[in-house]
């Protein structure tokens, strides 16, 4: 599976299907780094962990840039996040920089009140908008095939509840000073 | 451009589905009208929050993937320190796990326990635990047998039988008295291996020393090595992975790389007896660490003569800075510039040379 099919499959589909590929490819350059600075394999898998949401996460959220190769991404975040965990400080001012705000976003949208707050959102939103939303951006379904699979009247039927969906949510964080700021930290 | 169309543009926008048209609309109307501009913020946080629910999910899914894989490597682990305990010590009986439960069903009658189809080779026997569960009054608890008296043989603890062998044990008075059905019984044999057990091997059986070199990660350097085989009728035939080698007594196999690898001895009446052997593997020492300075000389890839493939260099944040062409019977150098063929900073680049079906990693200082 070449870096294109791999993109594709985590950006339109479930990034759990190329996980094992990942694994296999990526982990033994990670594990060889971590285990050469006094880090152990458990070290190395706790890393690599890390290291596939960074990778999952830019790509959904297209700051993937497609002239990087993902085997150099995913060592470079891992290198440095082994040396944050270290406690060491990176090569360069510039580099720092680069990196720390790369790593930053994982940690922070994954942090467990950031988990809670989203959580909180899509409980107001409720199951059917939930599944809709999450089928036209997350999976990239077509809306033919969503209102087959969600059992909807038509396609337009289908076009309409999605914007009604999306409307809601925008509405539901809209509504909440609480959430515009902290969103605002989220996706800034 | 209704409200509609708007929206309809920034989900397209959103979703990558834009034709280049679009695209500059798009673009025209972000920079020129700030209501769109907002509403497609607002979109756009709509569209990652439904993203990142999303991959909260995926995130659990990465951590059990994760969890597989450690626990995998922990059952390697045991299995290598078992084999491991199992060559330090040396000169076992070769049939035998260190310590191996086998349970057997089969009670004759109540004073005497009969043990038949013993699933394995060669048993030292050297404790019995009787388990009942239907008369708890009789036996509250794991009654231990030691040592064993056996009817039919020597009573010496500790003992050998053979495969398929019948064995009668005389229970002690503390387990007599036992009426009830025999499929209500389990008993454990505990087989324990020592040194004794060696002294007296039957036909069929081999002993010896052995050591293993472990190979470094993804290369077959290691060494199996075999020392003193005893038992069975001179010369053996040593089999490994399906390579027959007639021997004597002692043997290397080199060339042995990480995994599980299989031992068969078989000597000239055909008495044969199989082993695993569980390789693991180090880390050896990183030899692609490369330095040089472009105000003195190129950097020369140490890559074989008929090599052909291509050498992406990369920075520290994962951005690719330069390509360059092997070509076979060429040599491939670097002159510490970019794709624009501007010269870059000093640093450390990792470079991944990709062959037809190798990849090589090195570690380049760019010294400025």
């Amino acid at each position: 599976m070449d870096d294109k099919k791999i993109i594709e499959l985590v950006k339109y589909g479930n990034p759990t299907k190329c996980l094992e590929v990942l694994y296999k490819s990526e982990y033994p350059k990670l594990k060889k780094y971590i285990i050469r600075n006094s880090g152990s394999d458990d070290d190395a898998k706790d890393i690599f962990q890390e290291v596939i949401m960074t990778f999952f996460t830019h790509v959904k959220l297209g700051k993937f840039k497609e002239e990087n190769q993902i085997g150099g991404f995913m060592y470079i975040v891992g290198i440095n996040l082994w040396k944050k965990k270290c406690g060491k400080a990176v090569a360069t001012e510039e580099i720092h920089a680069d990196m720390i705000s790369e790593n930053h976003t994982y940690e922070y949208l994954f942090d467990k009140e950031k988990k809670e707050l989203v959580t909180r959102v899509f409980q107001q939103l409720g199951e059917i908008c939930h599944q809709l939303l999450t089928k036209v951006i997350f999976e990239r379904t077509s809306m033919k095939e969503i209102a087959i699979q969600m059992d909807f009247p038509s396609v337009d039927a289908t076009k309409v509840k999605h914007h009604r969906c999306k409307k809601k949510l925008i509405e539901i964080v809209a509504k909440n000073k609480s959430y515009q700021e902290q969103f605002r930290e989220l996706f800034n | 451009m209704s409200t509609e169309e708007e929206i309809i543009l920034i989900e397209n926008e959103l979703l990558e589905l834009t034709t280049d048209a679009e695209k500059v609309v798009f673009a025209k109307k972000m920079q020129t009208d700030p209501r769109f501009a907002n509403l497609y913020k607002e979109h756009k946080q709509a569209h990652d929050l439904v993203i990142l629910n999303e991959l909260y999910s995926v995130e659990n899914d990465v951590i059990n993937f994760m969890s597989k894989k450690r626990s995998s490597s922990y059952k390697k682990l045991i299995t290598g320190i078992a084999v491991a305990s199992f060559f330090i010590a040396g000169g076992f009986i070769y049939s035998l796990n260190e310590k191996e439960k086998t349970p057997v069903t089969s009670i004759t009658h109540q004073d005497t326990l009969t043990i038949e189809n013993t699933p394995i080779y060669t048993t030292k026997l050297d404790k019995i635990t009787h388990n009942t569960t239907s008369k708890p009054k009789k036996i509250t608890e794991s009654s231990r047998i030691y040592p064993p008296i056996i009817k039919s043989r020597t009573e010496d603890s500790p003992f050998t039988i053979e495969k398929a062998d019948s064995i009668s044990v005389n229970l002690p008075d503390k387990a007599k008295g036992i009426k009830q059905d025999t499929a209500d019984h389990v008993v454990i044999i505990e087989t324990i291996k020592t040194k004794d057990a060696e002294s007296n091997l039957p036909k069929c059986q081999f002993s010896f020393t052995t050591a293993i070199i472990v190979p470094c990660e993804k290369e077959n350097n290691g060494e199996i090595d075999i020392q003193n085989l005893s038992g069975g009728v001179l010369p053996y035939v040593l089999n490994l992975d399906g390579v027959d080698v007639e021997v004597s007594n002692n043997y290397t196999f080199s060339s042995i790389g990480e995994g599980s690898h299989q031992l068969i001895i078989k000597d000239q009446e055909n008495c044969d007896s199989t082993m695993t052997f569980i390789v693991t593997s180090k880390v050896c020492e990183e030899k692609n660490s490369l330095a040089f300075s472009p105000a003195y000389e190129e950097l020369s890839f140490p890559l074989k003569d008929d090599f052909e493939g291509i050498i992406f260099i990369y920075d520290f944040a994962g951005k690719l800075v330069k390509q360059i062409d092997k070509v076979k019977h060429e040599e491939a150098s670097w002159d510490g510039t970019n794709l624009q063929e501007e010269p870059l900073k000093g640093g450390v680049y990792m470079t991944i040379v990709k062959g037809n079906q190798e990849e090589e990693i090195f570690y380049i200082t760019l010294i400025r």
